[in-house]
C-alpha cells in the first residue's frame, strides 16, 4: 500500500472514528433530498482574510468528511446547494444544527477527504 | 469646531430615528464580527472625514466657513432564507427535503436587499426636510446634501455574507476662531527633562536654551 493509500485508509480513524478520532455525526442532504450520514471532524471557527489583509478568525463551521464512505460527493455546481447538519458542540447529545453547504468546497481529489464549509441556514420570515 | 459638533448631532439624528431598524455609532470600530451587524443589527457609522476651509470664505480673526464632509458607512450581514422546517424534521421525505433546499433565499441577495433599504431609510432621514439643520439650531447648518452613495459587494465573512455601503454627507457650517494659546508644561519636568533630551549647542548653561524647551510654555 502506497503512502496515499493509507493516508486515505487512515482516514476511518482519524476523521470516522469517534471513540480514537475526532469523529462527529454529519448528515447532509443532497439537492434532490437524499440522506446521508457518516462521521466527520468538525471544525466550528476557521481562518479568513479580510478585505485589509488581516487573518481573523470567524465562526464558520468546516466540515471534513471520507470521500470513500459517501455515496454522492457534493460538487460546486450542484443546484440548489446541498444541506449538511452537525452537532452544537462536540458533546455528546448536544443539539443538531442546519447549514447550508457553501461554495467553493474540496472534493477530495488529493488524499480522500471532502472539506465543506458551512453558511448558516435560517427560516424565512 | 463646529463639525465635532455637527457630527455628534447626526449621531443623535440618526439614532433617535433608527427605530430598532439599524444601529449608529459615531466612529469606526475596528473591524466587525458579521454577527454583530446581522438583520436589523445593522451599523450606521458617522465620522467626520474632511473639509474644505475656503480662504476666500472669511477674515483671519473672525469665523470662517467650513465646507464638511461627513462620511456613513453602512454594514449589513444576512444568512440565507428558506423553509428550515423540513430540514430538519427527520420524517421528512425526499421530496420535502428538496423542497425546502429550493426554496432558500441566497444571503448575498438577501444582505444586498437589506443594504438597499438601509441606504433607502438613511438617505431619507438625512434629506427629510424637517432635518434640513441636521439636528442643530436653524441656520448652524446650510448646503446640506448627500453628495455620493457607494455600494460594495457582498462578501462571505464566517457562516453570514456582508456587505458594506457608504454616502458622503456635506454641508457647510461657520467655525468660529478662538485662539488656542497653548498649554503651559509642567517647569519641574521642563527642567529635568528640557535640557537633557535635546542636543543644543551650549547646553552646559540653561540660560543658552530657549524658554519653551526650559518648559516655560510657548
Amino acid at each position: 500500500m502506497n503512502l496515499r493509500a493509507q493516508a486515505e485508509a487512515d482516514l476511518s480513524v482519524s476523521l470516522e472514528d469517534a471513540v480514537t478520532g475526532f469523529g462527529m455525526p454529519v448528515e447532509l442532504i443532497s439537492p434532490d433530498g437524499e440522506k446521508i450520514q457518516v462521521n466527520g471532524q468538525v471544525l466550528y471557527d476557521s481562518i479568513e482574510t479580510d478585505a485589509s489583509g488581516l487573518q481573523i478568525i470567524v465562526h464558520k463551521p468546516v466540515v471534513t468528511v471520507r470521500r470513500s464512505s459517501l455515496s454522492r460527493v457534493p460538487l460546486a455546481t450542484d443546484s440548489p446547494r446541498w444541506a449538511c447538519r452537525i452537532p452544537t458542540s462536540p458533546v455528546p447529545g448536544a443539539d443538531i444544527d442546519t447549514f447550508l453547504v457553501e461554495r467553493p468546497m474540496e472534493t477530495g481529489g488529493s488524499l480522500g477527504f471532502v472539506r465543506l464549509y458551512l453558511a448558516r441556514a435560517e427560516q424565512a420570515p | 469646531m463646529m463639525f465635532r459638533t455637527l457630527k455628534a448631532s447626526v449621531v443623535s439624528l440618526l439614532g433617535l430615528a433608527a427605530g430598532g431598524r439599524f444601529r449608529v455609532v459615531g466612529y469606526q470600530p475596528q473591524g466587525a464580527e458579521a454577527e454583530e451587524v446581522k438583520g436589523d443589527l445593522r451599523l450606521v457609522q458617522v465620522f467626520f472625514s474632511g473639509g474644505q476651509i475656503p480662504k476666500s470664505g472669511g477674515g483671519s480673526a473672525g469665523p470662517v466657513a467650513h465646507n464638511v464632509t461627513v462620511k456613513i458607512e453602512l454594514t449589513a450581514a444576512k444568512a440565507s432564507e428558506g423553509e428550515l422546517a423540513p430540514l430538519v424534521n427527520p420524517a421528512s421525505t425526499p421530496v420535502e427535503f428538496a423542497a425546502a433546499l429550493a426554496s432558500f433565499t441566497s444571503a448575498a441577495e438577501l444582505a444586498a436587499d437589506s443594504m438597499d433599504e438601509l441606504i433607502d431609510i438613511v438617505f431619507q432621514i438625512l434629506m427629510d426636510g424637517r432635518n434640513i439643520d441636521l439636528g442643530l439650531d436653524p441656520g448652524d447648518v446650510s448646503n446640506r446634501w448627500i453628495e455620493r452613495i457607494d455600494k460594495g459587494e457582498p462578501s462571505p465573512r464566517g457562516e453570514l455574507v456582508v456587505i458594506s455601503g457608504s454616502m458622503d454627507l456635506t454641508c457647510r457650517v461657520s467655525e468660529a476662531l478662538l485662539g488656542d494659546a497653548g498649554v503651559p508644561s509642567d517647569p519641574d519636568l521642563g527642567a529635568a527633562y528640557g535640557e537633557l533630551e535635546l542636543n543644543m549647542p551650549d547646553s552646559d548653561s540653561a540660560d543658552a536654551a530657549p524658554a519653551a524647551i526650559r518648559g516655560g510654555g510657548i
